[in-house]
């Protein structure tokens, strides 16, 4: 009888788990900026996310087993020292993040510090239900937002077809190299391709640094900017396309060494 | 065999090997036969892997340390 009590409590415990997350749960923290669901600006021209709205929803929001729980637990229990120790875990990630919406690095420098003291005035509410690097990223770009809306030139992210207009189709068709990475040194290449992906055009240049530089998931970018999975994929695409393009000079069959 | 805007309609599930078996073989057709698509698709791969492994935008421990320390300042500030 107590086997069959057992088996039948770990069965109603599961069932109940698999509810919850079924229907999702209430995410950590509130955004303090506000977005529409499937909107999110990168700058200017008068047209400024509205007012009022829900928050961007965070990434996860089922428990998940986060590295970083132990010492979130301690900041938590008031060691505020452990602080220090976790957000360095984390700097680069919020960096990229940080850059890849302000393209600025003295302004990214300034968001970064606003970040961190951000997530410390909140970390009392967080409850584990994202992993922390998730819920510190989704304060990044919060934070990175809200100084573009203070920009007066400012790009939208909208998905309003615009995409349509932007000049992606391919126009150097010249082969590349079979080892290309083997025509520069390391630091030309990353002088290169940081030049290329900030030529990029705002909505394309997120989407690809994201992605290719950061390596988050594909349905994580789209989480994190607001917007859907096929428009994040066709911003994807078309990023890497122009992306290729502007590269295509310092790896084609031809090309000369050292040309950064 | 598929046209190149066909091939290119799916070209981006391709890259990220998003695509059912019976699609791949359907685009690798195409590539055998359309040079300038197979060009386009080797330079993207090439594009991509560059990018993924060049370490661009790395934040210099130069630069974060300082971040950090004037954080922990203003926090050890606010602790009563």
């Amino acid at each position: 009888v107590q086997i069959l009590e057992c088996v039948a409590v770990t069965a109603i415990g599961i069932f109940v788990d698999t509810l919850q997350a079924g229907l999702g749960v209430v995410p950590d923290f509130e955004p303090p900026s506000a977005f529409t669901e499937k909107k999110a600006h990168l700058l200017s021209g008068g047209a400024r996310p509205s007012e009022g709205g829900l928050g961007v929803p965070l990434l996860p929001v089922i428990a998940v087993e986060d590295p970083d729980a132990g010492l979130v637990a301690e900041v938590q229990g008031g060691r505020v020292e452990v602080f220090e120790e976790l957000i360095h875990r984390h700097t680069r990630c919020i960096y990229r993040t940080l850059m890849a919406i302000l393209a600025d690095p003295e302004e990214t420098k300034d968001a970064m510090q606003e970040t961190l003291l951000s997530a410390f005035k909140h970390i009392g509410g967080f409850k584990g239900r994202s992993k922390f690097s998730t819920w510190l990223v989704s304060i990044a770009r919060n934070t990175a937002f809200q100084r573009l809306r203070q920009r007066k030139n400012v790009e939208s992210l909208d998905e309003d077809g615009s995409d349509r207009n932007e000049d992606f189709r391919p126009r150097q068709v010249r082969a590349w190299q079979d080892d290309p990475e083997q025509l520069h040194s390391k630091e030309e290449i990353r002088q290169i391709v940081e030049r290329g992906i900030m030529g990029l055009p705002a909505k394309y240049r997120v989407v690809v640094m994201l992605r290719d530089i950061e390596q988050l998931p594909t349905d994580d970018v789209a989480k994190l900017l607001g917007l859907s999975v096929p428009a994040t994929k066709t911003r994807l695409v078309r990023g890497r396309l122009m992306l290729r393009e502007a590269l295509s000079r310092h790896f084609t069959v031809g090309a000369e060494k050292a040309g950064a | 065999m598929i046209t190149c805007d066909e091939f290119f309609a799916e070209f981006g599930d391709y890259l990220e090997n998003r695509v059912s078996p019976e699609v791949r073989h359907e685009l690798e057709l195409h590539l055998s036969q359309c040079r300038a698509c197979y060009v386009l698709c080797d330079s993207t791969r090439k594009t991509v892997k560059i990018v993924t492994d060049s370490t661009s935008f790395e934040l210099p421990p130069d630069v974060a340390d300082p971040i950090v320390d004037r954080v922990m300042e203003k926090i050890r500030k606010q602790i009563p």
